[in-house]
């Protein structure tokens, strides 16, 4: 019986890799060009160029998520035929990244896009592509300064001015002057980091004090749980909330509604929109918050890729626009579909 | 005829971690190019190189009978601090023993726990874990730092002949390990606490000692790896190796068959082990599955092979008692 | 090992059994004289409130740690309950979505307790497996999407994270009850004491008779239950899913076991001193926040605290001669 079991485990087993592969969005069958696959080809030319992208962790939030479907369906629409494209998931791991980055390279890729996970880290990453003569399109999030020599193009928006225009959002809320408590991203994350440095440069010299801070870690859950927590101590002394993205202010609202002080009074600010923010605005129970598109992201990080890929030039800074959305305005934008 | 072919299958299913690496390598060759070339399987082996160094020491305390949950955290914690020692002054090396002697420290706290206070080994490594955590944030301030050193880093991406030193400093403790497991006498004396503590102690073993000695190097090879990471990130982050660092080694000695409970096993399983788990994670890269594939197969390999071993084990005793 | 039994004062003898519940008040005594608001009505029904996800899950949790193995797949088995009673409460119905999350976290048990209970394989892979297996399929379903209850204000739903009878919070009520009665079953029932057995004493099971593949099987199936249960209070509070919800809670229900006394290699324990942990990791949680402290020194603070704890109960055991 036992043995039994044990075959069709196996069995069960590698069925699963095949299907699995299979079932991945882009299966990579034994290349039918000319040149033979030999195991140790150093200058195995493809007929049409490979795209790699090392991302920094798929499914870690709608906007992530966003940003991949739209590669995905860009690749289909657009640019099918005309290169290849391969995703390796750091999934959050700084040192991951680093092994994906040789994989890539292993892959002989001819352009990379990169979403780095940590901006310092992935230095040696970004040295590595350098040294193997691959472009390097830095996306969305920007790798430390002094890497930056190294780098073809940045493209994306910046968490630091997003974190700013949500400062001046708060600012203007509260017209200069309050006490605000923060809800900040996952702890040691660039991002994190950046949302907040830009917020805190934006209130100084104001009289606007941030009276806590504690990591949500983006999650609705946990924001929920922190900000019960400020109410009880704080109570009516918070004036103002700043969430470094909506899947917080979800959460803050969430116990603002419990307590019973959901009625617009607290002001809400954060410097990335989702759907659940934008109803909010609407409403009037969220002050403001930034709208950063991932789909204009991916867009046109893929888009830059393609251009070098073909051996195109291109510049090097590129920004997407980026949007305050208060009550005021939210009626010129569309609601996001994230 | 029939005695090498018995022979093999009798070695097969003892180190059930072969036929499967062999399945795994094969499935991949077949499906990727990019897989299968010498540059890949060396790209293979100087990843697998830190977890494998940590596996090494995880080794040593699993064949004594117990296990380290705090490894992973006291990876990240030396990780950050071997930086924060470089950004205080310290210069490189200075940094990295000093480092080194913090985990022995660790190690040490966790075994007198285990063996003189006599709390459980999984409380005292949970206990471990969390406070280590704590410790790793409050050493960078929950930021991450990178090291001002750039030469820092030329040791964890350095190649010669196109082997890195990562690789080649796994290497060497894998051998140096694999010497003492069968060759020293703390290598036999730990064999015999892990099959039967109380035999062992009748015959003269100082168990203590012993298991003590196994947390330090469980301990000090997470250190190790700990300086490897920094090294080829040239920087820290305060979440490394929470929260399943140290299930990620475990799991790395398990696959190649050492059991949990402790008294067989050997390095070259874990080994084994470790490779097949990087080989695997490569190959998914190279055929550009999707996350949500990534997860869903490697959650099904990890089971398929702790069931696989467990079974073969069945078949071995039962074999084992026919002769 | 029979030292001596020195006449043990009566208080003495109070404090060593009741060491968890002296060390939770002292805690909530030091937050409450340390700050102005931790006690407060307001605060420690939140406190209460906030503690309910964890402690539910932990009842079972114990249960499996008695006999003698861990179950690593809560955190996705409360994802999976969350995302599906929130993902398909407009779709067709709350009823039905709660039925359909208990549904599938019972099925994922099964196979859990199959595989550790039938086929003995060791739980911490297979547990980890499953748990990666979950986060792919999961992926696949969202996309890695949020999703969310419209109108959350509108649904009996609700009352499950929300809603409050006679002041105090629902959660609250199921967690007292469900631990009473895990309780009662674990000391009074014959069940309970076949667990006990499964966890402490192979010789016992081998020579009564008692099925201990079976008893593995049920309180694996308890663990996704409670999970399953733990999920409908957590999707209930935040009305929205997300795919990192709850992913490390297993790591926060295996604390308040440990904390508890329970441990690995015991074969006894108590759900009622699972409750005290989780109370004492919420009080921990809250009253840094109170404190203003960072968020990293509640970690330090919970591994010491820990470590006093059990340290404190073993040393004390250890006089009395009863290990």
């Amino acid at each position: 019986m036992k043995k039994i079991i044990a075959v069709v485990l196996t069995l069960l087993l590698i069925a699963v890799c095949f299907t699995g592969c299979k079932g991945a969005d882009e299966p990579k069958p034994p290349p039918t060009d000319s040149s033979t696959p030999s195991p140790n080809a150093t200058d195995g030319k493809r007929d049409i160029p490979l795209i790699g992208m090392s991302h920094l962790g798929v499914g870690t939030n709608n906007y992530t998520t966003i940003y991949t479907d739209t590669l995905y369906k860009m690749m289909e629409e657009e640019f099918k035929g005309q290169v290849e494209f391969y995703l390796v998931d750091s999934q959050g791991d700084a040192e991951k990244q680093l092994s994906d980055i040789d994989d890539l390279i292993e892959m002989k890729c001819d352009v990379v896009i990169l979403w780095p996970v940590s901006a310092t880290a992935v230095i040696p990453g970004v040295r590595a592509l350098y040294e193997a003569g691959i472009p390097i399109i830095n996306t969305n999030s920007g790798i430390d300064v002094s890497a930056q020599k190294m780098l073809t193009a940045f493209s994306g928006p910046s968490d630091y001015n997003q974190g700013y225009q949500a400062g001046e959002a708060m600012i203007e809320a509260l017209g200069g002057k309050g006490k605000v408590v923060e809800l900040s991203g996952l702890a040691g994350y660039d991002t994190a980091i950046q949302r907040t440095a830009g917020f805190t440069d934006a209130i100084k010299g104001t009289e606007i004090e941030i009276i806590a801070s504690e990591p949500a870690d983006w999650s609705t859950e946990k924001a929920q749980t922190i900000m019960e927590t400020f109410i009880t101590k704080y109570g009516k002394e918070i004036k103002g909330v700043y969430c470094a993205d909506d899947g917080i202010s979800a959460g803050v609202l969430n116990a603002l509604d419990a307590a019973g002080m959901n009625d617009g009074s607290i002001a809400i600010t954060s410097p990335t929109l989702f759907a659940s923010g934008y109803d909010a605005i609407a409403e009037g129970k969220q002050y403001a918050s930034v709208l950063q598109s991932p789909i204009e992201d991916a867009k046109l990080a893929l888009q830059l890729a393609v251009k070098v890929a073909k051996g195109e030039s291109i510049e090097f800074d590129n920004r997407i626009p980026t949007f305050v959305v208060t009550k005021n305005n939210y009626k010129d934008f569309e609601r996001p579909s994230w | 005829m029939k005695r090498p072919l018995k022979a093999v299958t009798v070695f097969c299913r003892e180190y059930t971690i072969i036929p499967i690496l062999l399945v795994i390598f094969a499935v991949f060759s077949i499906y990727s190019e990019s897989f299968f070339s010498v540059t890949n399987m060396l790209n293979i082996l100087q990843q697998s190189s830190i977890y494998g160094t940590m596996a090494l020491g995880m080794t040593f305390l699993i064949i004594s009978g117990y296990f380290d949950l705090s490894a992973g955290v006291v990876m990240g914690l030396s990780a950050n601090l071997v930086i924060i020692l470089q950004r205080s002054g310290f210069s490189i090396g200075l940094s990295i023993v000093t480092t080194l002697v913090v985990s022995f420290f660790l190690g040490s706290i966790n075994g007198i726990l285990v063996t003189k206070a006599r709390i459980s080994p999984f409380i005292v490594t949970l206990a471990m874990m969390i406070t280590g955590r704590g410790l790793t944030y409050f050493l960078c301030g929950g930021d991450q730092i990178d090291s001002p050193y750039e030469r820092f880093m030329d040791y964890a991406n350095g190649k010669i002949w196109g082997i890195s030193f990562l690789s080649i400093t796994f290497i060497v403790l894998l051998t140096v390990s694999a010497i003492v497991m069968k060759y020293s006498k703390h290598g036999r004396d730990t064999f015999a606490v892990g099959g039967n503590a109380d035999a062992a102690f009748n015959a003269g073993i100082n168990v203590d000692r012993v298991k003590t000695i196994n947390f330090i190097i469980c301990s000090l090879s997470a250190g190790v790896g700990g300086v490897m990471t920094a090294s080829r990130m040239n920087a820290a982050t305060p979440f490394l190796g929470y929260p399943d660092g140290a299930i990620m080694i475990i799991t790395c000695v398990v696959l190649g068959g050492t059991g949990l409970q402790g008294g067989y096993g050997s390095v070259l399983r874990t080994l084994g082990g470790t490779i097949a788990y990087f080989m695997f994670r490569n190959g998914l890269n190279m055929m550009n599955v999707t996350t949500a594939y990534y997860y869903i197969l490697t959650g099904a390999i990890l089971i398929a092979i702790v069931t696989l071993d467990k079974l073969q084990g069945k078949k071995r005793k039962k074999v084992l008692q026919e002769e | 090992m029979n030292s001596e039994k020195k006449p043990r004062s009566k208080l003495a003898r109070f404090v060593s059994n009741h060491a968890l519940l002296i060390g939770f008040f002292v805690i909530i005594i030091f937050f409450s004289l340390a700050t102005n608001n931790f006690w407060s009505k307001a605060n420690l029904l939140l406190l209460l409130r906030q503690a309910c996800v964890v402690g539910i899950a932990a009842c079972a949790m114990t249960y499996v740690f008695i006999a003698g193995n861990m179950d690593l797949s809560v955190g996705a088995l409360i994802t999976l309950s969350v995302l599906i009673s929130v993902d398909l409460h407009d779709k067709i119905g709350p009823l039905p979505s709660i039925l359909l999350a208990i549904a599938c976290c019972i099925v994922i048990g099964i196979i859990n307790g199959f595989i550790v209970g039938y086929l003995k394989v060791h739980s911490m892979i297979v547990t980890l497996g499953m748990m990666m297996i979950l986060r792919g399929v999961m992926l696949l379903y969202t996309g890695g999407q949020l999703t969310w209850v419209d109108n959350p204000n509108e649904t009996w739903f609700s009352i499950f994270g929300r809603g409050t009878v006679l002041g105090i919070p629902f959660p609250a009520i199921m967690l007292f009850v469900f631990v009473i009665i895990f309780e009662l079953v674990l000391k009074k029932t014959t069940f309970g004491i076949k667990v006990q057995a499964t966890g402490g004493n192979p010789n016992a099971v081998k020579y009564s008779g008692i099925d201990d593949r079976k008893i593995v099987l049920i309180t694996f199936i308890f663990s996704a239950l409670m999970s399953a249960i733990a999920g409908l209070v957590m999707g209930s509070r935040t009305m929205k899913f997300q795919i990192e919800i709850a992913f490390g809670h297993e790591f926060s229900a295996i604390s308040a076991v440990i904390l508890g006394g329970t441990s690995l290699s015991g074969g006894f324990g108590s759900v009622y001193k699972t409750l005290i942990g989780v109370l004492i990791m919420a009080s921990l949680y809250n009253g840094f926040l109170m404190l203003g402290l960072p968020y990293y020194f509640q970690w330090i603070v919970q591994g010491v605290v820990i470590l006093i704890m059990v340290g404190f109960d073993v040393l004390t055991k250890k006089k009395e001669g009863s290990l």
